[in-house]
């Protein structure tokens, strides 16, 4: 088991990003999403919006290590999220839906204001990868580990894509450049 | 921008009418709305935009079994409920 975690910070505030967050893909910095559904969603009676999704992606790792540790292509996700407006806190947890028998990886997102600075926001990442009961395991480990280490070092180019789209938008829309910053 | 696809092209359409209503609710309402402003005694769980959404799920429900997704393992209707209070995200903890 290989246990990561990471730190990053967005010069942007707290309701910029998670508005982002759920405009993220498609994105031409992680085309590896290629579908998306919502499956659940409320707002809870604390206020807390509660949302279920399946994420369809295709992991970028050599097509012998699919076929080794029996690895599909497109693979699927499960995403429970939680944004907390009172708290200003959004919350993501993706896990594997295939192959589960083999390899698992959790994975947990976290968007809140910086403490000092309420123009910035702050995301907590943390993965968890699990392989078992193939050969090379802690090859494959490392090699996942990587993967996602790159797909979250592309995820926050590619979130701040979507906000320079959104902030476009607005412009052209509402014709108030900065508005959202 | 582009839009995100469904994971089934037949039910993009009902997709994409949920995900505008969503944006705007989320945005427009959500994160504007005063905490507790409409709840106060009357707490009750919300689902925005649910006509749309229950159409869109009905779309996505066969189209995510004919794929093979098993969604009864991680997924029950227990959004809001005491359950889903205490429940432990199934990625949470190692599987045995």
């Amino acid at each position: 088991m290989i246990h990561n975690t990471n730190e990053d910070i967005f010069s942007h505030p707290w309701e910029t990003v998670v508005h982002a967050a759920w405009r993220k893909y498609p994105n031409p910095i992680n085309p590896a999403v290629t579908g998306m559904d919502v499956i659940n969603r409320r707002v809870t009676e604390e206020g807390v919006l509660h949302t279920e999704r399946v994420l369809e992606t295709s992991f970028n790792i050599p097509s012998w290590v699919t076929g080794l540790i029996g690895l599909t292509n497109p693979n699927y996700s499960h995403e429970f999220s939680e944004v907390d407006r009172t708290k200003r806190e959004m919350m993501l947890k993706t896990i594997n839906l295939n192959c589960t028998n083999f390899v698992s990886v959790d994975e947990k997102l976290t968007y809140k204001p910086h403490p000092q600075d309420a123009d910035k926001t702050i995301l907590e990442q943390e993965t968890i990868v699990t392989v078992r009961g193939v050969p090379l395991i802690d090859y494959c480990e490392k090699l996942f580990l990587s993967s996602y280490e790159s797909n979250a070092k592309k995820g926050r180019q590619a979130l701040e894509w979507v906000i320079g789209n959104i902030k476009r938008d607005y412009e052209e829309v509402i014709g108030l450049p900065d508005k959202l910053t | 921008m582009d839009r995100m696809n469904s994971i089934s092209q037949d039910c993009n359409e009902l997709k994409h009418k949920y995900d505008d209503c969503f944006n705007d609710w989320f945005i427009n309402g959500y994160l504007k709305e005063k905490p507790d402003a409409k709840r106060g005694a009357n707490k009750k769980a919300v689902v925005p935009c649910e006509a749309l959404l229950l159409a869109y799920q009905e779309c996505t429900k066969q189209a995510l079994e004919t794929k093979g997704i098993k969604l009864s393992e991680v997924t029950q209707d227990i959004l809001g409920t005491d359950q889903d209070k205490s429940r432990t995200h199934p990625g949470g903890k190692p599987k045995n």
